[in-house]
């Protein structure tokens, strides 16, 4: 099962190599996917890939936030793997047991088999796809071979979220064939691949790691979301539409700007500036202001 | 009589280039903010909107004075149009109005260039 990311369909980032108006893509799970290419397209096609500082903050805080809903698509699964495991434990117990035969037996294996499947369908969860198309990537956190690397800002810092990189239902056995088979499982440490121990401790290992990573992903986030709104504002300001005024304030800014106009026609028929003949020697003259 | 002479003369030498060096001062500043707000420098937008707040609280003075030649009716216009400015320079620069703000400071230079 696949989780769609909402949001832009190609996540912008500035590479260190790159001009600070030009846009590379930067989202992957596969560390990066600007290509030759790519960089030749955009080269080629510098004013149509050119983009303001809003966009590309604003690519930033969805790259990030698609890291987040990776980090947070695979806490989510691996919190239901833990529980999965727990009852792998216990159906291993029982199967561990020579006593148990015949149905029951058939039955503890099935019920083992089906937990394992389960393992498996919740670590699919994990993946979330993000983009569109061409563009579309997919990320799981818990079985990429690869870590998922997500730009933090627009001068080229990126941030990597480590990928548990796990086997398949965690390395475990397709079968629990005998008690033998159930006695291996349980008894082999947490260094030995493929027993439930092992598959434990990766599972606590990667709550560990999601948290620190949601953490310091958030942190970023917010940073970001505050960068993009303030580049925005920027812009805006720069636009001469800072802010959505009211009738009453659009009027008034108008009323400004002709009382603007004839004051300036005012001091063109004036002899002296601003500055001339103050007696008040508590005020400077402009040009004293910068001397 | 002389002296007068002499008095008005140095007047007439001085007060046009008080003029122009207020305009100038202006002039700066207005470019210096167009050039932030076009680099989307935070840092630059600070500092320049540090240096207009200076400028405009100066020109309010200088209008409270009633000794300045300007007429009654230009000074309180003034007055106002620095009310107007400093209240947008009170906020944050990404807050604020600074296209009406370089707008209005523009006309300035224009009237004392004129």
């Amino acid at each position: 099962m696949v989780s769609p990311i909402s949001g832009s369909t190609q996540a912008v980032a500035q590479t260190q190599q790159s001009t600070p108006t030009t846009a590379t893509t930067a989202v992957s799970n596969t560390a990066k996917t600007s290509s030759p290419e790519s960089s030749s397209a955009n080269a080629t096609s510098n004013k149509t890939t050119r983009s303001t500082d809003a966009e590309r903050y604003t690519a930033v805080q969805q790259n990030l936030s698609n890291s987040k809903t990776a980090i947070g698509a695979a806490s989510t699964a691996n919190k239901e793997i833990d529980t999965q495991l727990k009852q792998v434990r216990d159906i291993a117990t029982k199967l561990a047991d020579e006593k148990i035969t015949g149905k029951d037996r058939e039955k503890l294996q099935a019920d083992y088999t089906k937990a394992r499947d389960s393992i498996i369908a919740s670590q699919e969860k994990a993946t979330v796809k993000s983009g569109s198309g061409n563009n579309a990537t997919k990320t799981n956190l818990l079985t990429d071979s690869k870590n998922q690397t997500v730009s933090t800002n627009t001068r080229g810092g990126e941030l990597e979220v480590a990928s548990s990189k796990s086997a398949k239902a965690l390395g475990l056995p397709e079968k629990i064939g005998s008690a033998a088979d159930a006695k291996a499982l349980l008894s082999g440490d947490d260094k030995k691949a493929g027993s439930l121990a092992n598959a434990e401790k990766a599972t606590q290992d990667t709550t560990a790691r999601l948290k620190k990573a949601d953490e310091d992903v958030s942190k970023r986030l917010e940073t970001a979301s505050l960068a993009a709104k303030a580049a925005q504002r920027l812009e805006n300001a720069k636009a001469g539409n800072s802010r959505t005024l009211s009738a009453d304030q659009e009027e008034q800014r108008n009323q400004a700007l002709e009382q603007a106009k004839q004051a300036r026609e005012q001091i063109k028929t004036q002899f002296s500036g601003l500055s001339q003949s103050s007696a008040n020697k508590n005020v400077n003259s402009l040009s004293a202001l910068f001397s | 009589m002389n002296k007068a002479i002499q008095l008005y003369q140095q007047t007439r030498q001085l007060t046009p280039q008080s003029k122009q060096l207020d305009a100038q001062v202006l002039a700066q500043i207005c470019f210096a903010l167009q050039r932030a707000m076009d680099s989307n420098d935070p840092f630059a937008l600070n500092q320049v909107c540090g240096d207009l707040r200076l400028v405009w609280v100066t020109i309010r003075g200088l209008m409270l004075d009633e000794q300045h030649p300007y007429p009654q009716s230009l000074k309180e216009s003034l007055l106002q149009l620095a009310e107007t400015v400093l209240n947008e320079l009170r906020q944050e620069p990404v807050d604020a109005d600074l296209s009406l703000v370089l707008q209005i400071s523009q006309e300035m230079v224009l009237g004392l260039n004129g």
